[in-house]
């Protein structure tokens, strides 16, 4: 057994013990508490090591462990050798295990929790299935051979954005167990006066980890992947979007619950439910059952049956808890009077979870329809079709909620209050409807959003006044408008078009002129920039996307360029790069140590450069040509790249004179070649297919998801200071 | 039992419906490629991509492509958009559309790509 498994068993064996312990200390033994949290302190030692020894393999490029020959190689900078720890599934799982284990270090240290025992007991529960998975399906695993260089790491990941991202929807993914384990220890003792203050600044901080995560990986789909999105509905997405939408209702239930002392068992259901939910996504996008339905391949682990059992398991565990107990759960009644924010509150929080519910049944829609019968995937308009309403909902909920206090008010008193801000909004949606804004339902979110975001902020504006911790509320909902208005106006009111763009001949696009100048190669590797020279008035500046052919996967891989305005993005996709109309010679043969004269070239073929490429049956053949022309003489070398089902890729030399020469045949056996030279034609030159799209406004959707961030930040402060 | 209940349980009611309707209406069930030909809804068809048929229109702004299934049977598509970025790192691409006039005419397509999900081998 290698190390890291040794180190895993220690956990396992640290997390089943320390839970047992904190069971039995649950009726109050001191020091069987104090000995559990002992034990925990080195498990959780077990666990850093295991991590820190993965770390370690991928630093000292150990390509003999399976999972760094994966998903690193040796000439990885530093920076993206540590994210190679989290670019495969077992990664994720230690590091999931990792950051819970770190988190668990602050519930411990907790004094006169009545609910510690429990509570730890269904906490370390958590990550005894994370153990069993990592056990059955080791990042530690060796191969029989020893690699002399790993795989490296696929060059979407190779993005800063990509580095933070699963790092911080794991940590989302850990908090998410706290009100969890929280809200069954609650259930066994029967005791519902402490959990929500404990949890609560937990559920802000996961509400805030996974929305930063959704929104990292948004920004990132934007910034690299070229299809000018952030979100694509699809199960990977949703798989973390759903949890984090019951998170939020969660949040809002909690502070019901603080304020009015209603919705208990509504809480307890949506605590519970969240990390199910975390779990059934998980289930979703790693046992390979959606394999036929998303951009991602999920190779099936064979993990399946662990991740079932679990998912039932903790399903029978926690519903089957708080049905027993729930007779008894007695709160006070919700949403007596119609015009309070109570009353707002607790609609938000149904169609908050109505939405995860439409979203979770879109996502499982492979599952459901294939127990019908054929298995059916549903289209990305229903999830738009569906949430839209819900959407606008919500945006007439969080209009009124900032005019709207916990007691009862009057008509009157509302529309005193509400006047204002209101005609300002009936001002800016008359503009939008001027500038363009025709479709109803677009009007009516657009509406209400702005509404969003001018009433809290006017709120927000004289809460400033008093204490900034108090308004975390506001400055979340802020953000709300501010992304919604963002969503809309880059959904909706994007303008694209392709252009085929000939090298050096300009063409119009928005009022810019661009003209395709080229391409460049600054340091040769993987790193192919086009050059599109963009124009208008003094504005002169030269776009750079990128086209280039991917050492990792032998396939094209594009990155667009993005030009930032105040009110818009330009959005360069690169489409095509025709390498323009050459006009090829008739092949000749050469021998080995043979010259010849060929459209004024003296080429010689001097050796063959043959060397296995890559892993599989990949091979690459290279003719090593001494080339003479106008005096000079050079050495040229044309590859042919044999892929392992037979395919051919050439890969030319360029001559002097800007011409490319091609190794059309390998005729090893006789030791000869046969090439062709490609010569620049008058017509046909470089062409460059490219797409411009305009993102209007998408820097509010930015602005919006930090807002957004910093509200829940101070949520989180002020509710952590609060325990 | 007061009306505010009445007035939620109803709300949710419709909004079931009209989530009922719209999974039904916008449902696109896995088919081979005779099912497909032969289908008036959309459809999603699975295939591996035939490398010598991708081509780019520059009159349409079209982009063309033909799949292969594991029988052998070929189906030709057209896409009104972006060829997504890892398209030749392809092991298989999903196109989500209709059959018309002879060719399959995707709304959507998706890129199977060996990603960071992927279990290495």
């Amino acid at each position: 057994m290698v190390l890291g498994d040794f180190l895993l068993v220690l956990c396992l064996l640290g997390v089943v013990c320390s839970a047992l312990l904190f069971l039995v200390s649950a009726n109050g033994d001191k020091k069987l508490l104090s000995w559990a949290k002992k034990l925990y302190y080195l498990t959780f030692l077990f666990g850093l090591l295991a991590t820190a020894e993965l770390f370690y393999l991928f630093l000292t490029h150990n390509f003999q462990t399976s999972y760094v020959y994966g998903y690193s190689s040796s000439d990885l900078p530093f920076f993206y050798l540590i994210s190679s720890f989290w670019a495969g599934q077992e990664g994720t799982f230690l590091l999931w295990l990792f950051i819970g284990l770190l988190l668990g270090l602050f519930l411990i240290r907790k004094k006169d929790d009545q609910l510690q025992g429990h509570t730890m007991f269904f906490y370390l529960l958590v990550h005894v299935f994370l153990l069993v998975l990592l056990l059955k399906k080791s990042p530690f695993s060796l191969s029989i051979d020893i690699p002399l260089e790993g795989k490296g790491l696929n060059p979407l990941l190779k993005d800063p954005w990509m580095v933070s991202h699963p790092p911080l929807v794991f940590i989302g993914y850990a908090a998410i167990a706290i009100p969890f384990a929280y809200a069954l220890a609650a259930l066994v003792k029967n005791k519902f006066d402490t959990w929500i203050k404990s949890s609560l600044p937990w559920v802000g901080f996961s509400a805030l980890t996974l929305g930063a995560g959704i929104f990292v990986g948004g920004f990132w789909a934007y910034k690299v992947l070229g299809w000018g999105g952030y979100w694509g509905w699809d199960p990977v997405e949703n798989a973390s979007l759903i949890p984090w939408l019951t998170t939020i209702a969660l949040v809002h239930g909690f502070i019901l619950e603080k304020n009015k002392n209603s919705l208990r068992k509504t809480n307890l259901f949506l605590a519970i439910i969240s990390f199910l939910l975390i779990l059934y996504g998980t289930f979703l996008t790693r046992s390979g059952v959606l394999a036929d339905f998303s951009v991602h391949s999920f190779a099936d682990l064979g993990l399946n049956k662990y991740l079932v059992f679990f998912l039932v398991l903790f399903t029978a565990l926690s519903l089957g808890l708080l049905i027993y107990r729930s007779s008894k759960l007695k709160s006070a009644e919700s949403g007596k009077s119609v015009l309070s924010q109570e009353f707002i509150v607790l609609l938000g929080i149904i169609f908050l979870s109505l939405s995860a519910v439409l979203v979770m049944i879109g996502t499982s829609a492979p599952i459901i329809t294939g127990l019908l019968g054929k298995a059916s995937n549903v289209s990305i308009p229903y999830y738009i079709r569906t949430n839209l309403p819900i959407a606008i909902i919500l945006g007439f909920l969080l209009s009124l909620s900032p005019f709207l206090p916990w007691q009862e008010t009057t008509i009157q008193e509302l529309t005193k209050k509400i006047a204002l801000p209101l005609g300002l909004v009936i001002i800016i949606s008359i503009i939008a409807v001027i500038a363009g804004v025709r479709n109803f339902s677009h009007f009516l979110f657009f509406f209400f959003a702005v509404f969003v975001l001018i009433g809290n902020f006017i709120v927000f504006y004289r809460r400033l006044k008093g204490k900034l911790l108090n308004a975390g509320g506001y400055l979340t909902h802020i953000g709300v408008g501010l992304m919604f208005i963002g969503i809309l106006t880059t959904s909706a009111y994007s303008r694209s078009i392709k252009l085929d763009l000939l090298k050096g001949q300009p063409k119009e696009a928005f009022g810019y002129q661009l003209t395709f100048k080229g391409e460049e190669n600054p340091s040769g590797k993987d790193q192919n920039t086009l050059l599109i020279e963009v124009k208008k008035g003094n504005e002169d500046y030269i776009a750079k996307p990128r086209l280039y052919l991917s050492e990792y996967s032998q396939g094209m891989m594009r990155k667009p360029h993005i030009k930032k305005l105040l009110t818009e993005d330009l959005y360069f996709a690169p489409m095509e790069y025709r390498g323009g109309g050459y006009l090829f010679s008739e092949p000749f043969e050469l021998a080995k140590g043979q010259e010849k004269d060929v459209e004024g070239y003296k080429i010689k073929f001097l050796s063959f450069d043959m060397a296995p490429h890559g892993q599989g049956g990949e091979m690459k053949v290279v003719a090593v040509l001494q080339i003479s022309y106008n005096g000079k003489t050079e050495t040229a070398t044309p590859a042919v790249l044999f892929g392992e089902d037979q395919q051919m890729t050439q890969k030319e030399a360029v001559l002097p004179d800007s011409n490319v020469i091609f190794l059309e045949r390998v005729m090893a056996d006789q030791g000869a070649v046969e090439l062709s030279i490609g010569k620049k034609g008058e017509q046909g030159g470089e062409t460059l297919l490219l797409e411009v799209s305009t993102k209007p406004l998408i820097n509010l959707l930015w602005l919006g998801t930090i807002v957004i961030m910093s509200g829940l930040f101070l949520m989180t402060w002020r509710r952590s200071k609060e325990i | 039992m007061n009306w505010k209940y009445i007035v939620g349980i109803g709300i949710i009611l419709i909004f079931i419906v009209f989530g009922a309707l719209s999974f039904r209406k916008n449902m696109t069930p896995y088919v081979g490629f005779k099912e497909a030909m032969s289908s008036n809804s959309s459809v999603q068809i699975i295939g591996e991509v035939i490398p010598e048929d991708t081509r780019y229109d520059l009159e349409s702004h079209q982009f063309f492509f033909s799949l292969k299934d594991p029988k052998g049977e070929k189906m030709k598509v057209a896409f009104n958009g972006v060829k997504p970025a890892n398209f030749e790192q392809a092991t298989s691409v999903v196109a989500i559309g209709k059959y018309q006039d002879g060719l399959f005419s995707a709304d959507q397509i998706l890129v199977k790509c060996p990603s960071k999900y992927q279990g290495g081998k």
